[in-house]
């Protein structure tokens, strides 16, 4: 039975099923604006972080360090609480809708940006900083600066991120709701339609999803492994 | 061959500083020792300071708190910074430090040196010129285009230097710049260094090496634990000329006088002559010491521990000689006695 579903959601992908087209796209899409979200936020916050010293530095990095590991059902849980119709943003009606989906994966990944940006710049050189000041760079200029030092480690800060994000599936289906052609992501069609014993779609779709996958680790090694000189974390 | 010292205003003042480092666990340090105290320290325009001391004496901290990277807890340093312009007033200006250790950024030595100005917005053709011209100074018009976290320690090291020459400071700072480098980076920087002080920048630098620092400096600066400690040699300028025979060297002093020092030493600039060394009597002694010379007291400075450090005029030039509180009795020392000063060839130094 598998391998006639395998042959038949490789038809599928050859054939350009706007269905799988539509799931495929509105998961990189949530996957790419949650993470670009993320990014604006967490790698300034990040930075921030590795450069400056302030109050409770230490406990911040560890609730930071500990929020990695939010349970994705749990996120699902406190935005749900936040964007329901009685919570205080529930006028807003984005329940059930892709910027919900977006705002969830966003809080998701912003942990994982921000304590991995600063896991990799507090690593850089101490004197870069130093450099930079007495060089008369402007606080944006050092900041700036600082991020282009250590693009390495905010480049697999963000795509951590976003393969975390493209992979989860409690906030989408507790907050996207599984709509078809509005909300329906990769994991939460093959969380539907494998309860519903349709193999094809979920095959072609976990192919897809694999092939993402694949490529964002694909991507990390190669930064990881490019290490041109001193200044490259 | 520039003053030893200069009489123009001075381009960096210090006074009363006091610096320690806030408590680690973030309490209010209970009255610490500052680790740098530096009651006065003036240099002029065009000067080349050198600070001198062991590991820990807080040479590094003293360049780090004249170039505003630390702030002192009181005290006051006065600059005259008409060479770097500040950017958009975030930041007043303050001298340029080139670290031990520099950081290049990743990318090429053109961009490097081009940063101090690409954040202070110079128009590209300019940016061009002075960047080049920076690089030249430093000898590495070759290697504009290369990447600079690949090159040697002395190409860093003159990277970092073009970097801050390129913002033309009044004020150089340099700690340790030749430290772990080769010796044909050493002399290129040596060469920048005395070019740099006879355009009017003044310069303070930091170093182990202590024939490079009697070499360049128009001022030595001891440090121990943080403070100004006294200088325990003499340093005279001047040129070893011919030798007086196989064994005996002269060196002419810029002021005149000649002194014997040891042969073989042509082409060197500097003599130094421990104070230590320095015999001082009432009459002239025949010994086996070269050098006899006939000194007007001018000054007289208590060190402690029952020394003194006398300040002698010799036919121009100026010499110190430490004496024990018995031989300051003894020979009547004070200022305006004249007394007779021996000391051998051996104990001068070329550099």
């Amino acid at each position: 039975m598998l391998l006639s579903s395998l042959g038949e959601a490789v038809g599928l992908l050859v054939s350009g099923d706007t269905e799988l087209l539509s799931i495929t796209i509105n998961s990189l899409n949530f996957a790419v604006s949650s993470t670009v979200l993320a990014a604006l936020i967490g790698i300034p916050l990040g930075i921030v972080m590795a450069v400056r010293d302030f109050p409770c530095k230490r406990t911040v990095v560890s609730i930071s360090h500990t929020l990695m590991g939010l349970p994705t059902v749990v996120v699902g849980l406190l935005v749900f609480s936040l964007l329901s119709r009685s919570g205080p943003f529930g006028g807003l009606g984005l329940l059930f809708s892709p910027p919900a989906v977006i705002i969830g994966q966003a809080v998701l990944a912003l942990p994982i940006v921000i304590s991995l940006v600063y896991g990799g710049l507090s690593r850089l050189d101490p004197e870069l900083y130093e450099t930079l000041v007495t060089l008369g760079a402007s606080r944006f200029q050092r900041t700036l600066k600082i991020a282009r030092e250590g693009r390495i480690a905010v480049a697999s800060a963000v795509l951590t991120a976003f393969g975390r994000v493209v992979g989860e599936v409690g906030v989408a289906m507790m907050l996207g709701g599984n709509i078809r052609w509005y909300t329906r992501t990769i994991t939460t069609a093959i969380a539907l339609e494998t309860a519903r014993g349709a193999f094809t779609l979920s095959i072609a779709l976990g192919i897809v999803l694999m092939v993402v996958a694949f490529g964002v680790n694909f991507g990390l090694n190669y930064l990881v492994k490019f290490r041109p000189g001193s200044g490259a974390v | 061959m520039r003053a030893l010292y200069s009489q123009a205003a001075p381009a960096l003042w210090v006074q009363g500083l006091r610096f320690s480092y806030p408590a680690l666990n973030g309490a209010r340090s209970q009255a610490a020792e500052p680790v740098v105290a530096i009651d006065d320290l003036q240099l002029g325009a065009g000067e080349i300071a050198v600070l001198i001391g062991e590991n820990g004496s807080g040479k590094t901290t003293f360049l780090k708190i004249l170039a505003g990277l630390l702030g002192p807890q009181s005290g006051q340093i006065e600059a005259a910074l008409n060479g770097v312009p500040s950017v958009g007033g975030v930041r007043s200006a303050a001298p340029v430090l080139v670290h031990q250790k520099p950081y290049l950024f990743a990318e090429s030595v053109f961009s490097n040196v081009a940063y101090p100005l690409r954040v202070r917005k110079v128009a590209r053709e300019e940016l061009r010129r002075r960047t080049l011209s920076a690089l030249n100074t430093l000898g590495l018009q070759g290697l504009a285009g290369r990447w600079a976290p690949s090159l040697s320690g002395g190409e860093k090291q003159r990277v970092a230097i073009a970097r801050a020459l390129v913002l033309r400071p009044s004020i150089l700072l340099l700690d340790e710049p030749s430290s772990n480098i080769d010796d044909g980076s050493v002399r290129t920087i040596e060469r920048v260094l005395r070019e740099l002080a006879e355009s009017g920048v003044a310069v303070i630098m930091s170093t182990h090496n202590l024939a490079s620092a009697y070499r360049l400096a128009d001022r030595i600066v001891p440090m121990a634990a943080g403070r100004r400690i006294p200088l325990e040699v003499n340093v005279l300028r001047g040129t070893a000329i011919e030798a007086h025979d196989e064994h005996i060297g002269v060196f002419q002093t810029v002021q005149g006088l000649q002194i014997y020092c040891p042969a073989g030493n042509e082409g060197a600039r500097t003599a130094v002559i421990r104070m230590d060394d320095i015999i001082l009597s009432g009459e002239e002694i025949t010994t086996s010491a070269q050098n006899r010379l006939q000194g007007n007291v001018t000054a007289v400075e208590g060190l402690g521990h029952d020394l003194f450090n006398v300040k002698l005029n010799c036919d121009g030039i100026v010499l110190r000689a430490t004496v024990t509180q018995t031989s300051m009795e003894e020979l009547a020392i004070r200022p305006g006695t004249m007394l007779h000063v021996t000391f051998k060839a051996s104990a001068v130094k070329l550099y």
